[in-house]
């Protein structure tokens, strides 16, 4: 329905035409789906600019149209066109050949090349070479991505690097490896953060840490628009965003969203252990006493050190003791004294 | 030696360079937990060594908790906070340490009792946070009374307390080697020398040793220095200077040390717009900053060369402005069946000077308009056309075939087309500044009308001149397509005696990749 808005606004008259055809215009929808917002809104504000001949404006959408969906041809194709008519024939060369290297079969590949020919020939000697700042941008991301780490505070790691390459106007088709790349180590790091220690019942994260967490997934997210990854993204969100409420001491929400946390992601331990100090800190301490029962029984099931088993009698004591269970608890916390 | 313990602290009175001091308002009373255990430990005992002890720890504000009856007792006070290492914001040490935070503990004896031949024994272990056994003893005593101060003052005479607190708190403290707890902390030790270390991130580590004495509680109060933040910038002209919130920091290109904290970072360097962006400085880590400073000549802006010299087809229009001493001498015309030649301008007396070369100064302006071929530097003029006119009040003389003697006249207006075939030209681009030099030959076509008492008719004089042009100037490129230009350019007749011309021509042009649009070039609607 939106995507119809746009065109609405746009093409105004036409789309009236259009909408009355619901297949054509369902059949754009689910292309675009598939992209990043940024790049249909990108590509409409360059193609605009474009036709009223501010070809540098328009350049500089069409990077940003690749940089949003880099295996995408048509924007090569535009951003050669706007180099063209900027004078700037070398570039324009290389953008054509992006081009045809994407889209070989595309209708329009025989203008292209002759377009990409008298290009050619007005560039006379003038070479297309990859500025220094792209190729140190680059060089420096793809060391952060081989040996770094994925992102760090501040927004920096090859998180921040690669947004650096992107400052650099990068655009070329390889910055999809870049992206997945990254996407993927960004998750892996994501989850390695979600570790524990060796002997730690719980990863160590403070609320800069979780917060960062939620960083590192909202930079995923806005580097892939595969629906898998997706899935994962939000899945994992609802952990971060159950550390985060667990630490700020949002206590009836914590208990809310830690649940929701163990729905999506049954496969991280520590939400137990979470859950149940939520649980005491909302002063729901009868629902303490049973979550701290399961937990206990999962340590058990999932033969966990004694170290971890002790833990939870502790946190076990805290509720009967808050539960005026005084004798209980003093019997566990001497257990362990003992 | 009398025990002292859980006493107000006192000054603490510590060695190392740290001056620690007692912190005003705390007042953490100590919490003692003991467990009893052993062949001789009956009710009947337990209860009797319990009193003794009372007796022998009596005096003391902290609080001793023995065995589970006690434990009960003190659980009933208050309720424990969630173990922060369980919401991961420390690690958790182990499960003692937990119970020790849960209750508030400082110290565990755990007490092993015996019967001896002497009356009792007992062994006690002393248990820190961390769990670890920090001290063991044993003790012998002809009765529980006797006992339960032996332990009292073995155990209190042996250990001290020292409690560190750190600006800011939340500090990770190791003592000796282990860790055992944040700031603030109070911590019961055996008594001597111990070292200690507090670390919080974004803070330098700091650490100091102190003397544990029996008698008197230590307070070790350190104010944690935040660490730094190294900033640089790259990419910037090599002499730029960079600003903090206005204050000069150093140069581009050097790591800086900066205190942390949000900044308005500024790059200034000469002849460049000063690059300004708010910043986050992180303490103990490193920002850069590539920045692209843009060049501040106002004159040349970003007009590419390159582009420009894409554009080989060429036109111009100026406004021409001649300075010209000449003669018409040679011009011819005829009217009504009678010739007329030029023969000369004639000096204030009217007389013709003897030489027939007096020449007199003009300056006919008019338009001129040139096409050119151009590659990247040389070019071709192929056709300069220009036309310029004067009106004249010069008195000459003029021979006619109808008169034996020349006659007077007065020239009233001279007008010139003057055509440049072909003009070699070379030009050098300074960004989107271009002086030229311009090179040929051309040919002056002039018209000269003389009006005179003699004559009928105002009569029309006319001849040609070819001359050497020489032309220095520049064009200051607007837009890759569009230029104004500048240019002065000599006339050098051949004949001499016409002298030279001065042209000064100032005026605009355009410049154009594809004259005819034969070639295919992209469309320009999409």
């Amino acid at each position: 329905m939106r995507e119809l808005a746009h065109t609405l606004a746009t093409f105004g008259f036409l789309a009236l035409l259009l909408a009355g055809s619901p297949a054509l215009a369902q059949g754009d929808g689910a292309l675009d789906s598939a992209l990043p917002e940024s790049f249909s809104v990108t590509m409409k504000a360059a193609n605009a600019a474009y036709n009223n001949s501010d070809y540098k404006q328009a350049a500089n959408g069409y990077i940003r149209s690749i940089q949003a969906a880099p295996r995408r041809a048509e924007a090569y194709r535009n951003l050669a066109r706007s180099y063209f008519w900027l004078d700037k024939y070398a570039a324009a060369v290389a953008y054509y050949d992006f081009y045809v290297q994407l889209a070989p079969t595309a209708d329009d590949v025989k203008q292209i090349q002759s377009e990409r020919r008298l290009a050619a020939s007005r560039s006379g000697d003038d070479i297309f070479t990859m500025p220094e700042s792209q190729q140190m941008a680059r060089r420096a991301l793809e060391q952060q991505l081989e040996s770094g780490r994925a992102y760090t505070a501040g927004g920096g790691g090859a998180w921040g690097l690669y947004n650096s390459l992107l400052r650099t106007d990068y655009a070329r088709p390889d910055l999809a490896n870049f992206q997945r790349r990254l996407v993927r180590k960004l998750l892996e790091e994501f989850d390695g953060m979600l570790v524990a220690d060796s002997g730690q019942p719980v990863p160590r994260l403070d609320l800069d840490g979780w917060q960062l967490q939620l960083d590192r997934l909202q930079a995923a997210r806005q580097l892939t628009s595969d629906e898998g990854l997706l899935d994962i993204v939000d899945s994992r969100s609802t952990v971060a965003e159950a550390g985060i409420s667990l630490l700020t001491g949002n206590r009836g929400e914590a208990v809310t969203l830690i649940n929701s946390a163990i729905e999506r992601n049954p496969d991280l331990a520590f939400l137990y252990w979470f859950r149940v100090v939520a649980l005491v800190e909302a002063n729901q301490n009868e629902d303490a006493l049973e979550a701290v029962g399961e937990l206990g029984r999962q340590l058990a099931a999932a033969n966990a050190p004694s170290s971890h088993i002790e833990y939870a009698s502790v946190l076990r004591a805290n509720i009967l003791r808050r539960l005026g269970r005084h004798e209980d608890a003093a019997d566990l916390y001497l257990e362990i004294l003992e | 030696m009398a025990y002292s313990f859980g006493a107000t602290a006192q000054t603490g009175a510590s060695p190392g360079d740290e001056s620690p001091s007692r912190i005003e308002g705390l007042d953490r009373a100590e919490i003692v937990a003991w467990t009893f255990d052993g062949p001789a430990a009956d009710t009947e005992t337990l209860d009797t060594l319990r009193k003794q002890l009372d007796a022998a720890l009596g005096g003391e504000s902290g609080t001793h908790v023995f065995g589970h009856r006690g434990l009960s007792e003190e659980l009933t006070r208050k309720s424990a906070d969630t173990p922060d290492c369980l919401k991961g914001l420390e690690s958790c040490a182990s499960p003692e340490t937990l119970v020790f935070d849960a209750l508030d503990l400082t110290l565990l004896i755990r007490v092993q009792i015996d019967r001896s031949s002497a009356g009792f024994s007992a062994t006690y272990e002393l248990v820190d946070r961390s769990g670890e056994v920090s001290r063991t003893n044993n003790l012998n005593a002809t009765s529980l009374r006797e006992l339960a101060f032996e332990l009292a003052g073995d155990i209190f005479d042996a250990t001290g307390s020292v409690t560190v607190q750190s600006i800011p708190s939340g500090a990770e403290v190791t003592i000796d080697g282990q860790k055992v707890g944040t700031t603030p902390l109070t911590y019961r030790l055996p008594t001597g020398e111990h070292s200690y270390t507090l670390n919080l991130p974004d803070y330098k580590d700091t650490s100091g040793q102190f003397e544990l004495d029996s008698d008197e509680d230590t307070v070790i109060e350190r104010e944690l220095e935040r660490l730094k933040g190294i900033f640089m910038v790259r990419g910037a002209p090599a002499d730029a200077e960079v600003y903090l919130d206005g204050k000069g920091y150093g140069r581009a290109g050097e790591s800086l040390e900066v205190e942390p904290g949000t900044y308005t970072v500024e790059v200034r360097a000469e002849g460049f717009e000063p690059y300004r962006e708010e910043l986050e400085i992180e303490p103990g880590s490193v920002t850069k900053r590539d920045v692209d400073m843009n060049n501040q000549r106002a004159f040349l802006d970003e007009v590419e060369p390159d582009a420009i010299a894409l554009n080989s087809y060429i036109a111009r229009l100026t406004y021409d402005h001649s300075a010209h001493a000449t003669t018409f001498r040679g011009a011819r015309g005829e009217a009504s069946g009678t010739e007329f030649e030029f023969v000369g301008f004639t000096d204030s007396d009217g007389q013709l000077p003897s030489d027939a070369t007096l020449r007199r100064s003009m300056d006919p302006n008019g338009l001129r308009l040139d096409f050119a071929y151009t590659w990247r530097n040389f070019g071709i003029v192929l056709l300069s056309t220009s036309y310029v006119t004067r009106d004249l009040d010069l008195s000459a003389r003029i021979d006619s075939t109808d008169a034996d003697r020349t006659v007077p006249v007065t020239v009233d207006s001279v007008k010139r087309l003057q055509l440049r075939p072909i003009q070699i030209r070379y030009r050098h681009f300074y960004d989107n500044f271009a002086p030229f030099v311009e090179a040929g030959t051309g040919i002056n076509l002039q018209w000269v009308r003389a009006t005179g008492e003699l004559l009928d008719a105002p009569v029309t004089l006319y001849n040609s001149e070819a001359f050497w042009t020489f032309g220095i100037g520049a064009e200051y490129f607007v837009t890759p397509n569009v230029f104004g230009i500048a240019r002065y350019s000599g006339q050098f007749y051949f004949d001499g005696g016409l002298g030279t011309e001065h042209v000064f021509s100032f005026g605009a042009g355009i410049a154009l990749p594809n004259l005819f649009g034969f070639e295919p070039e992209p469309p320009e609607q999409l």
